[in-house]
């Protein structure tokens, strides 16, 4: 029952990501001739190597739930313990992402920027593409405190092939993150 | 140390000697309560006192422009009071009061012991009473709540070019956060509900024998959970633009404001059958029971509500129709579609009315209100729909009239109805019928001189949200009218608190099934044990209840 509590909860959130996806291609639209601004180019060689980071702890959190099907803790619990390494590895990225680009934390300390500022931010490219690689990250946020809480769990022995759904929950939301992530990487990188 | 005695957990019926209890085990009981009947009489007193602060909002600005020129409250006051009044309401009250029928019958109804996720449902209800304080934390703000609208269009909502406010303050950004709240409340409610009709039916129960009420409640979540993260999403783009910079809205750098209109709308349209759906589903279990005749058309009514809830997600630009960014034409056509399953619904009302043997109890009557209150919200609605129409008609009371006839009316009607209807099946005890009946007439002649001089002004010409109006534009009897008229449903809203309140002590004794009654909710006892049923009856149709009381009509095949 929680895996169609899950399921339906994810449907929500592909409402959430497709509101700011849709965003981001509207204003595009809207700016078809200046989008990305000149001079600005997103880089895509960290992203690509994040997607990968995210894409083997797919695997990883799958490779638990085969796991805790065949009742081997052994695999459960290092395949959990990869999978919250890699989202860890992965907000890292999206961390140095944030420190590189020219995304403007001082202008902001006396409230919003006057003007349109030169750089990233504020303009409408700036702010889509900041607001949407940032609800991302707060979801694989919480979705490394999920996966933390799910190994403690696995730790302690909560989880047999008879009791895993709250484990199988929680692959799920992280699949729906990754492939969140595989359409923002492309709309934010490849397409731009 | 304390003794604990065993104590029931309802309040016990006929004959049985009254338990007290401490205050402070009673207190504790309730807040930590899973229990889905408590959860929904919590959600109703929520509503109900949410329902209080947004009419006397209300009442402020029947006064102000009661007369012409009139400088009751400034104009400050009197935008936050209708940005106030409309998101109350909307989020405050009517979601929750339609929350609190929805956790009290759709468990009941389907046969099952509670929700599928009890603390899930808990969450959820208390995060009404948090996003309502939040809200109404506002009035403590410099520069007082959000005075916007309760759409909060930019630029107005947003900041300048030069990053000032043009509502300074903190008013918008606490709206904001309240709308989130009560937006993921509303969404993981709508979960538990799927949830809870896919998984927790009763043996027999099959998805066309589930009762209508609760097949509404099924659809209105589906569309709850497609449109409310798409206005979170919004207001979250919103509240980056007035706080950290964000540069969505602002077309000098190269943002669109006409896009927060389609994502306020791609919400708002659909929260309006969010609001509607469930309401249409009380009047259909109100008006067989009452008519002594099977709903007309059950397969065809579940089909209605589908099409409502799928084409009501193609139609939100027709509120967009001035802004002239969009394809008239499409949201014109797909906007009268509507008109078509809605009037198969109509048609399944009053086809079960026809040649049946009509009984005016309270219930019946506000649910024939409903129905003659939503023809006129519905018949205006084509109006508005109607692209060329719309060009003058948009932003005037028309407009105002029209959605208050939809929601208002049909909704407090409609909630009234189920209220005179369950109210035996959550105490145990009857309301009075002589004061519904007199309630019932106080608040069709209340709505009705509220709101249909308003669509009169409106047609002449007076636009929304105006704090005030000069002697020479001639709306100050329309005004004056409605405002009288507010005076009767604020009576009519009074005497259904004074009736609940003394018919919950000294109400006659109802019995299981006072109306013989046909949904699996008058199996049970009045008020249900907190495990609901001791026994089911065997579900072989659409009307266990019915079936099992009446084996003669069954035998027949005259059911």
């Amino acid at each position: 029952m929680t895996v169609m509590g899950t399921v339906i909860f994810l449907a929500s959130e592909v409402m959430f990501f497709a509101t700011l996806l849709g965003s981001y291609y509207t204003l595009r639209a809207v700016n078809a001739d200046s989008w990305p601004p000149e001079g600005i180019e997103p880089e895509w060689p960290l992203p690509l190597l994040m997607t990968a980071t995210l894409l083997v702890s797919s695997v990883s959190i799958h490779g638990a739930v085969w796991a805790v099907r065949r009742d081997n803790r052994t695999v459960l619990t290092s395949a959990l313990a990869i999978t919250v390494l890699l989202g860890v590895m992965f907000m890292v990225g999206e961390i140095f992402e944030f420190s590189i680009a020219e995304f403007d934390f001082e202008g902001w300390k006396d409230g919003p920027p006057k003007g349109v500022a030169e750089g990233i931010v504020p303009g409408a490219y700036g702010s889509m593409f900041w607001t949407i690689l940032a609800f991302h990250g707060l979801h694989v946020s919480g979705g490394i405190i999920l996966n933390s809480y799910i190994l403690f769990s696995a730790l302690n022995g909560r989880f047999s092939s008879k009791n895993y759904q709250v484990l199988e929950s929680a692959s799920y939301y992280w699949h729906f993150v990754d492939v969140v992530w595989l359409i923002v990487f492309v709309t934010l990188y490849v397409v731009k | 140390m304390t003794t604990h005695t065993f104590t029931p957990d309802q309040s016990p019926g006929v004959g049985a000697v009254r338990v007290t209890r401490p205050y402070r085990a009673v207190f504790l009981d309730w807040i930590t309560t899973t229990d889905h009947k408590k959860i929904g009489t919590m959600y109703a007193i929520a509503a109900s006192v949410f329902f209080l602060i947004g009419g006397i909002l209300a009442g402020i600005m029947r006064i102000q422009l009661a007369i012409p020129e009139n400088d009751f409250v400034t104009r400050d006051v009197f935008n936050q009071s209708f940005t106030m009044h409309g998101t109350i309401m909307v989020f405050l009250f009517l979601m929750p009061m339609l929350a609190a029928l929805g956790n009290w019958m759709v468990p009941l109804q389907v046969g099952a012991a509670d929700m599928a996720y009890p603390k899930v449902n808990a969450l959820a209800f208390w995060m009404i009473p948090l996003g309502g304080t939040v809200l109404l934390l506002s009035y403590l703000m410099p520069n007082g709540p959000h005075a916007g609208s309760w759409v909060s269009y930019p630029p107005l909502a947003d900041v300048s070019e030069s990053g000032t406010a043009f509502l300074p303050g903190h008013g918008v950004d606490l709206w904001i956060g309240a709308i989130a709240i009560l937006g993921i409340s509303s969404t993981l409610g709508s979960i538990n509900f799927i949830v809870t009709v896919y998984k927790m039916r009763a043996p027999g129960m099959t998805m066309l024998r589930v009762p209508i009420f609760t097949w509404t409640v099924i659809v209105q979540s589906f569309l709850a959970i497609f449109s409310l993260p798409v206005v979170t999403a919004g207001l979250a783009m919103l509240w980056i633009s007035r706080n950290l910079g964000g540069r969505f809205f602002d077309p000098s750098a190269g943002g669109d404001p006409i896009l927060y209109q389609h994502i306020f709308w791609y919400f708002g349209h659909p929260e309006v059958y969010i609001l509607v759906l469930p309401v249409m589903g009380v009047v259909s279990e109100i008006i067989p029971v009452f008519s002594r005749k099977p709903l007309f058309g059950y397969k065809a009514f579940i089909f209605a509500t589908l099409s409502i809830a799928a084409l009501g997600t193609m139609v939100w630009a027709h509120h967009m129709f001035t802004t002239g960014a969009i394809q008239v034409h499409f949201f014109a056509f797909t906007s009268f579609l509507i008109s078509v399953p809605t009037g198969v619904k109509m048609f399944n009302w009053t086809a079960t009315m026809y040649k049946g043997k009509i009984e005016f109890t309270s219930a019946m009557l506000f649910a024939l209100g409903f129905l003659m209150m939503f023809l006129i919200g519905g018949i205006t609605g084509v109006f508005n729909a109607t692209g060329g129409l719309d060009f003058s008609l948009h932003d005037t009371y028309f407009v105002v009239s029209h959605f208050h006839y939809v929601l208002v009316s049909a909704a407090l009607f409609g909630l009234f109805a189920g209220f005179y209807y369950w109210f035996p099946k959550m105490s145990g005890r009857m309301l009075n019928e002589t004061v519904g009946k007199v309630q019932f007439v106080l608040l069709f002649l209340g709505v009705n001189f509220t709101f249909l001089p308003q669509m009169l002004v409106g047609l002449d010409g007076m636009p929304r949200r105006i704090p005030t109006y000069t002697e020479e534009e001639g709306w100050g009897l329309g005004n004056l009218i409605s405002s009288y008229g507010y005076i009767l449903i604020a009576l009519a809203a009074i005497l259904f608190l004074l009736n609940v309140l003394l018919s919950m002590r000294r109400g006659k004794i109802s019995g299981d099934n006072p109306w013989d009654a046909y949904a699996l909710e008058w199996a049970t006892s009045s008020p249900p044990p907190y495990y609901n049923f001791d026994r089911l009856p065997l579900i072989r149709s659409e009307r266990p209840v019915f079936d099992e009381n009446h084996p003669e009509a069954v035998a027949t095949g005259d059911h």
